[in-house]
């Protein structure tokens, strides 16, 4: 088991270009090990303080701690490295590459960093794969899954570095109740087995009540 | 193993497949034109020089320069004016080089029909396959190997010379020609042509002729005109003429033999002092033209080498021309992969990782274009140099 990620947001100020208002989240704590939700109407930048947590974008004034990492005032080369080796990331759209088979598409973390896939990271995915429900479909091509096991290949695919931290936007969002919830359930217990942090932009209130906590992005602890 | 970045380009390209085989291929078709024509000048450059080196000189009557090299060398075309035999007996008096004339008149199933002595033989060091023989007599024939493939032609097999004025009854006639040996195969000119004696050559040019005994009473339905003291024949009904036991000794030519035309004279030398003797003797006879075949061929291909600047120059346009087309595929690809690109860039890809696989993406399609260019213009140019096209 590896121990989680803290995560701290302070004063975090970002405006998009061409946007009006700024995201503003003034702070947000989140603990190693917990399971968040974040909540909030659309457009309030939920997207936003996950892309900033996961260094996918630098914001305009504040600071986001990752650990023991100032990922905000890192360069773009070691945001990139950070975010490759330390986070693992679902979206709502799955994000699956179509030319890949769903084995090419759990290894491409590590494809990125260069490396290929050994006997172990085979192990390692026929593991998850295994844990996933998504065994036998290793070898399809996303298009020939549906909904529900595309999301499932995504997630097997954030955990294949086995990430301190991971961040899923909106990963119900194109899912059926059931389907979701499934999904949630699996993301849950493997973040349990290796102890990852995690945290959840979500529309969904049905499933709030399975987060440790839920943040609402004012800033306000609602629960 | 393949590095993790070549996989992803290569499932890629395998994913689009359609696109990237129509690229390989244009880049293919545009490849393989300027690399088959350097390969195909390489290739008759090789041969045009081998067979001008092995005859340093080469003389006939004045006129083109570049027609009776080609003539004289490689069996093509016409000269002007023909020179008579005595140029070449004089040559043989001058001792230390040998005559070897050429008199190029006519064609075997458009094969040239060179009229030649059998020093012909040893001055290209030519070799008779099997136990054939170089014609002894009036209307034999050695037919090069490429001739005998084409044509289907062996040793004891007959065949006429090609009718130069079909609809000219008072003309001559096609000769019946009997083959008596195939040479073996050269790479050189010689395994296209058919080769006569002179006399031979001349009588089917019409300098000599023979003489059909006609029994009036038993061929009397070519008869056109029977006087007491001449009979005239219908010369339209011989469709050739075969020379035989009965009427070879007829066969006879007019006028003085030193008189009867050659159309070249190649000059065959033992060393270089020889050589420079005959050509220093020849040029003293303005009657004459005399050819060193290396200088000529070169001016003749530097000619040939301005005409493959403009082609290269073109070829240079057509390859701009698709490295600009090959930019914009490759912008509206990214544009069409936008979502893809954006994926990698969020998973973490190092910087520079997409512009990377786009390059490596672009740079097997050209590699492998270039490949199939390359290909298929060594398969183009061994097709040709295998003599399944004319080369000269």
């Amino acid at each position: 088991m590896n121990l989680g990620f803290k995560v701290d947001v302070t004063g975090l100020k970002h405006r998009h270009p061409g946007q009006d208002h700024p995201v503003l989240v003034e702070s947000l704590n989140i603990a190693a090990g917990e399971k968040s939700a974040i909540i909030g109407p659309s457009g309030c930048g939920k997207t936003t303080l996950l892309s900033a947590i996961a260094g996918i974008l630098v914001p305009t004034e504040g600071e986001v701690c990752v650990g023991d990492e100032t990922i905000s005032s890192l360069g773009e080369r070691e945001r990139r490295s950070f975010r490759r080796d330390k986070i693992g990331l679902v979206f709502q759209e799955f994000e699956l590459l179509e030319h890949l088979d769903i084995r090419e598409n759990a290894f491409l973390p590590l494809w990125l960093d260069g490396v290929e896939a050994g006997e172990k990271d085979h192990a390692l995915l026929e593991q998850r794969a295994s844990r996933c429900g998504i065994a036998d479909l290793l070898h399809r091509k996303p298009h020939a899954l549906s909904q529900g096991e595309r999301q499932r290949a995504a997630v097997c695919r954030a955990l294949m570095t086995t990430p301190p931290l991971i961040l899923a936007d909106e990963p119900t969002g194109s899912l059926d109740t059931g389907s979701g919830e499934a999904v949630l359930e699996l993301l849950f217990d493997e973040a349990t087995l290796t102890g990852s942090t995690v945290i959840v932009v979500t529309h969904d209130r049905s499933l709030l009540d399975r987060f440790d906590k839920v943040h609402e992005l004012s800033g306000r602890e609602v629960s | 193993m393949t590095s993790p970045l070549i996989r992803l380009a290569i499932k890629s390209l395998l994913h689009h497949r359609v696109r990237s085989l129509v690229l390989v291929l244009c880049i293919a078709l545009i490849g393989v034109l300027p690399l088959a024509v350097e390969g195909f000048l390489k290739l008759y450059r090789t041969e045009l020089e081998s067979r001008s080196l092995s005859t340093p000189l080469a003389v006939g009557a004045p006129g083109s320069r570049s027609d009776l090299l080609i003539h004289a060398l490689y069996f093509r075309g016409e000269v002007e004016k023909s020179i008579p035999m005595k140029i070449a007996r004089e040559v043989a008096e001058l001792g230390r080089v040998t005559p070897v004339p050429i008199h190029l008149e006519g064609t075997v199933r458009d094969h040239p029909l060179v009229g030649t002595t059998p020093d012909y033989l040893s001055y290209r060091n030519l070799k008779l396959a099997g136990n054939g023989q170089w014609p002894q007599r009036l209307s034999e024939a050695v037919i090069g190997s490429a001739v005998a493939k084409k044509q289907g032609l062996a040793v004891g097999d007959k065949v006429p010379t090609d009718s130069e004025e079909l609809y000219d009854l008072g003309g001559g006639y096609p000769l019946v020609l009997k083959i008596r040996g195939v040479l073996e195969p050269a790479g050189t000119p010689d395994d296209e042509a058919v080769f006569v004696s002179l006399q031979t050559s001349w009588v089917v040019a019409g300098e000599g002729h023979g003489h059909i005994a006609v029994d009036p009473k038993i061929d009397f339905h070519l008869i056109m005109e029977n006087k007491s003291d001449n009979v005239t024949m219908n010369a339209a009904v011989l469709e050739a003429v075969d020379v035989t036991p009965e009427n070879e000794g007829s066969f006879h030519f007019h006028g003085d033999p030193d008189d009867l035309p050659l159309t070249a004279l190649l000059v065959d030398a033992p060393n270089n002092k020889g050589l420079t003797l005959a050509r220093s003797n020849l040029r003293r006879n303005e009657e004459l033209l005399v050819l060193d075949s290396k200088s000529e061929l070169d001016e003749l291909l530097g000619i040939v080498m301005q005409a493959k600047v403009i082609l290269d120059m073109n070829s240079l346009l057509v390859l701009l021309a698709t490295i600009i087309l090959l930019g914009l595929i490759v912008t509206l690809d990214v544009k069409v992969r936008e979502r893809e690109v954006k994926t990698l860039e969020r998973l973490g890809a190092p910087r520079g990782f997409v512009a990377r696989l786009l390059f490596t993406e672009i740079a097997i399609v050209v590699g492998m274009g270039a490949f199939l260019a390359f290909i298929t213009a060594r398969a183009a140019i061994s097709w040709v140099a295998s003599g399944s096209l004319p080369t000269f």
